[in-house]
């Protein structure tokens, strides 16, 4: 196993857990949490290739994806707190005043 | 070799945990020790600017505010209830699917690269980051400013009239 190898599979599991936690977990934060992880494993991905193929765009990809994974937590975390105080849970699947 | 593999090992573990814990403020938890070997894989990969960004942004700032929401919600009613949602069986298949492709593109796909370039230093990031990418930059600004007023907005108790 190259070191290569080594880092693109830690890359695709922590995505894959990400994806994981996302869909089983009850909790919206953890959801959140779990969407945190899989940018991670993306960033990871990212850096690899930058330092394999000795390409500064890796690093600049991976700049924004943080960038845009603070925004999303912000917003999503602003979105709980609005939810939380029209009904008291943070429970995915007690939030379905929009489901048919 | 042997420290990447354990700060890999170290990464994973605890990305196992966060999915896994009951109390999700433990969770919080274990999601920091995640960010922080991530962290330290991208000082072995030579990204020591985004290893520093991923530990004051990620393991600070968005970490910080997470554990924030986390303590404003209630948490005696988290506890009590079943962890996993209902849907759990298909979701562990559709997940497993997709590890089982990422794992057979990785171990099939991808020949170790080989070039004779020499290793990209911060300068050079810097350099191309406010030159050629320099209109996704101010586009990036553009977004922060939107999301800071959104969670403002969003977040806000109505007064009622």
């Amino acid at each position: 196993m190259t070191v290569q190898t080594l880092y693109l599979a830690f890359g695709a599991v922590l995505f894959s857990l990400g994806v994981l936690g996302a869909l089983i977990r009850r909790n919206m934060i953890v959801v959140l949490m779990s969407i945190e992880l899989m940018l991670n494993g993306v960033n990871v991905t990212f850096v690899a290739f930058s330092y394999f193929l000795r390409d500064v765009v890796g690093q600049i990809f991976a700049i924004f994806v943080i960038t845009v994974a603070a925004c999303e937590a912000a917003v999503g975390l602003a979105i709980l707190i609005a939810l939380f105080r029209l009904r008291p849970t943070v429970q995915v699947d007690e939030m379905n005043l929009l489901k048919w | 070799m042997i420290p990447l593999l354990f700060i890999v090992g170290l990464g994973i573990l605890s990305a196992l945990l966060t999915i896994t814990q009951r109390n999700p403020i433990h969770s919080a938890l274990f999601l920091i020790l995640t960010l922080l070997s991530v962290a330290v894989s991208f000082l072995f990969l030579r990204a020591e600017f985004l290893a520093m960004v991923q530990v004051i942004l990620y393991a600070g700032a968005i970490m910080v505010l997470i554990l924030f929401v986390l303590l404003l919600t209630a948490r005696d009613e988290v506890l009590r209830r079943s962890l996993f949602h209902r849907q759990t069986f298909v979701a562990v298949l559709i997940a497993g699917a997709l590890a089982v492709e990422l794992g057979y593109l990785l171990f099939r796909e991808v020949p170790p690269i080989l070039t004779d370039h020499s290793l990209p230093h911060l300068t050079d990031v810097a350099q191309a980051l406010f030159t050629e990418y320099v209109f996704p930059f101010e586009l990036a600004s553009i977004l922060l400013l939107a999301a800071l007023m959104a969670t403002v907005v969003i977040a806000k108790k109505e007064e009622t009239p």
